[in-house]
């Protein structure tokens, strides 16, 4: 029996859907598997993610965000981390922002992993305002890890990318900007590259001094719904798993001592599994019913509980390249 | 690769940010054994009411059916139902309605109602919801019941106060509510003054009733949740054990789940016992103090899957 009587505590403020696998539904069971104690706080219950093209359900309004948090104030609730991600409404996103900051000013040890949720694949799905109050998050100081994708990184640090020269140039823009120890890149993709994806990482290991780093991954020819959700909890949950010691880092420092690029490859690595796992199950389903399977596949629900195994093994089956 | 076809269970019940209770402790124990939970929370609280303050809202009857409705315009099917507790008799009603919905499409699914209405002899939902009890009771679908001994005193309208009205009213659930299985969680008799007693009971399809009793150690009350992570571990275990051969899989069911739930109070015990400093005696305290009785239900996440009985049944 694991006998682990200091859990570590972490606040999850995400969508939750009653059917499938988004936001707090794609992040809570596996952070429960290794370990953490997650208090989740859901900003809408939805009957299923928008993608189906059909759902129903409500959204926590602001007031209601706010009265939630009071709540845990009431009773004194203090974490280790915090996990943000899709958050659409400005409203939403500034109470959810004075929220993390006030967690954190009351206790300075807890750490914020931010998902600043954008839109993916070229299209926006936020207002302007929301970019902005992104922006004066990232600036706040207050965050220890933030996971953009592609397109969020281009839109937070104004540059395009369109290969490693360039992701490169976008990530020490990015670092410039916002000065946040970790940054993660989620997936990034070559026009002239088919069959591989980028993810890409950057550590602060000096002040104004960062190491960044890329993998290259085959990629599984499909889309998910909740996959970057199921990627920033893992991620966040890696930060928790070495020991508490602050190492100290130099320009000189290799890649196989900096913890994120263990982290990252460890979590593309178990993400990798979980996909490939729900892309076989998908595709049996196609040929039992004798259909064709799609071009543009498009896969509704992850396969996180069956996945389970998956995220006790830490893997790391990848390389590490210096960017 | 292969992946196997998953179970489906929905579960409604409520839903607090901190802490253990409601769905918050049915969902993990199920989905650690595998289960696909459809997790609909019926209240959205920042932590459960023993604490003394708690913000949230609870979902309206509105937003319940259009819920539903969302589920069903996807397709949703189900292998099981869990319902507990819900306070409100509108409510509870269309929750009678949608475990009408999923048994007519499958006849086979398994539904485990837990009547939460109160304990020793306090009501703690309105009294509206009682007659509505009775009336999904009666419409024959439910599978099993997990009421304590003053719910079934309720539903019944009659004292449960030697072992002679405990028969009867088996007998009853069992015949005029055609429940197939029952658990009353805890009971207490004149017969046994020392001692809880948790009662099993199971209608043979030629109309035998098989009743047992297990003696346990008292469930101490200051634990919140108790009853939620009992009835979904509960339901785990008669859904994989009910076609087995044993004509007897309720006791192998309760045995099981009693033993972990020992293992997981005692947990919960040691913990709060250490971070507190002090042997636990009473149930009210500071928030802080309340932080330290939630279950701990992460801490022993390899507990679920065990097989273990470490309890005796009694032929009652």
């Amino acid at each position: 029996m694991t006998t682990d009587f200091n859990s570590r505590k972490l606040l999850s403020i995400q969508s939750h859907v009653v059917h499938g696998y988004v936001g707090n539904r794609a992040a809570t069971f596996p952070l429960q598997i290794r370990g953490l104690d997650v208090d989740v706080l859901n900003t809408v219950q939805f009957s299923n993610h928008p993608a189906y093209g059909r759902f129903k359900g409500t959204r926590l309004t602001e007031d209601e965000l706010k009265e939630l948090y009071e709540g845990l104030v009431n009773i004194d609730c203090e974490y280790d981390g915090i996990l943000t991600g899709y958050i659409p409404s400005d409203e939403g996103l500034k109470a959810i922002g004075e929220i993390c900051r006030d967690l954190i000013r009351k206790n300075p040890a807890t750490k914020w992993f931010l998902d600043p949720v954008l839109g993916d694949n070229g299209k926006i799905y936020v207002s302007e305002g929301n970019i902005e109050i992104y922006k004066g998050i990232l600036k706040s100081g207050l965050i220890t890890l933030v996971t953009p994708n592609q397109l969020e990184l281009e839109v937070l640090s104004e540059s395009k990318v369109h290969d490693l020269a360039s992701l490169k140039r976008a990530i020490d823009k990015f670092n410039d900007l916002y000065n946040i120890p970790n940054v993660v890149v989620t997936s990034v993709k070559f026009n002239d590259e088919d069959g591989y994806l980028y993810s890409a990482g950057s550590t602060r290991v000096s002040e104004k001094l960062y190491k960044s780093f890329y993998f290259k991954v085959p990629v599984i020819n499909a889309s998910f719904s909740g996959s970057g959700d199921l990627f920033s909890a893992l991620l966040a949950s890696d930060y928790f798993k070495g020991s508490e010691e602050q190492k100290s880092f130099t320009e000189e420092t290799p890649l196989s001592e900096l913890p994120l690029v263990h982290s990252l490859n460890e979590v593309i690595s178990t993400v990798e599994k979980v996909l490939q796992l729900t892309y076989d199950h998908e595709i049996n389903r196609y040929k039992s019913a004798g259909q064709n399977v799609p071009a543009n596949l498009k896969i509704n629900d992850l396969k996180v509980i069956q996945g389970k195994k998956y995220y006790l093994q830490y893997l790391e089956k990848y390389q590490a390249h210096s960017l | 690769m292969t992946v196997p076809e998953i179970k489906t269970i929905l579960s409604i019940q409520s839903h607090v940010v901190h802490g253990y209770v409601g769905n918050k402790s049915a969902t993990f124990p199920l989905q650690c054994q595998g289960w696909d939970v459809d997790v609909l929370n019926s209240v959205n609280f920042s932590n459960h009411t023993g604490y003394g303050s708690v913000k949230g809202t609870k979902i309206t009857l509105d937003q319940l059916k259009d819920l539903y409705r969302g589920l069903k315009d996807i397709g949703t099917e189900y292998d099981a139902l869990l319902t507990g507790y819900i306070p409100n008799h509108e409510i509870l009603s269309y929750i009678g309605e949608i475990g009408e919905d999923i048994k007519s499409k499958h006849p086979e699914s398994l539904w485990l109602l837990d009547p939460v209405m109160g304990d020793e002899g306090q009501l703690y939902v309105s009294e509206s919801v009682i007659p509505i009890y009775k009336k999904i009771l009666l419409g024959g679908l439910v599978d099993i019941i997990t009421p304590n001994q003053f719910e079934a005193e309720i539903l019944l309208d009659f004292k449960i106060t030697s072992i002679d009205t405990l028969k009867t009213a088996l007998k009853e659930f069992h015949t005029r509510f055609k429940l197939k299985n029952i658990v009353i969680s805890s009971c207490s008799l004149p017969e046994y003054p020392n001692e809880i007693i948790t009662v099993c009971s199971q209608i043979t399809p030629n109309s035998k009733i098989h009743s047992h009793y297990f003696e346990v150690p008292i469930i101490e009350s200051y634990f919140t949740g108790v009853g939620d992570l009992f009835s979904s571990l509960l339901i785990d275990r008669v859904y994989k054990y009910r076609n087995s051969d044993s004509s007897n899989y309720l006791i192998t069911s309760v045995n099981e789940v009693l033993t972990i739930m020992s293992k997981i109070l005692q947990t919960t015990s040691k913990y709060a016992e250490i971070k507190t400093g002090r042997k636990i005696k009473s149930k009210m305290g500071s928030a802080n103090t309340m932080k330290e009785f939630e279950l701990k239900l992460i801490q022993c996440r390899d507990l679920y899957g065990s097989t273990e009985k470490t309890f005796n049944s009694t032929h009652l």
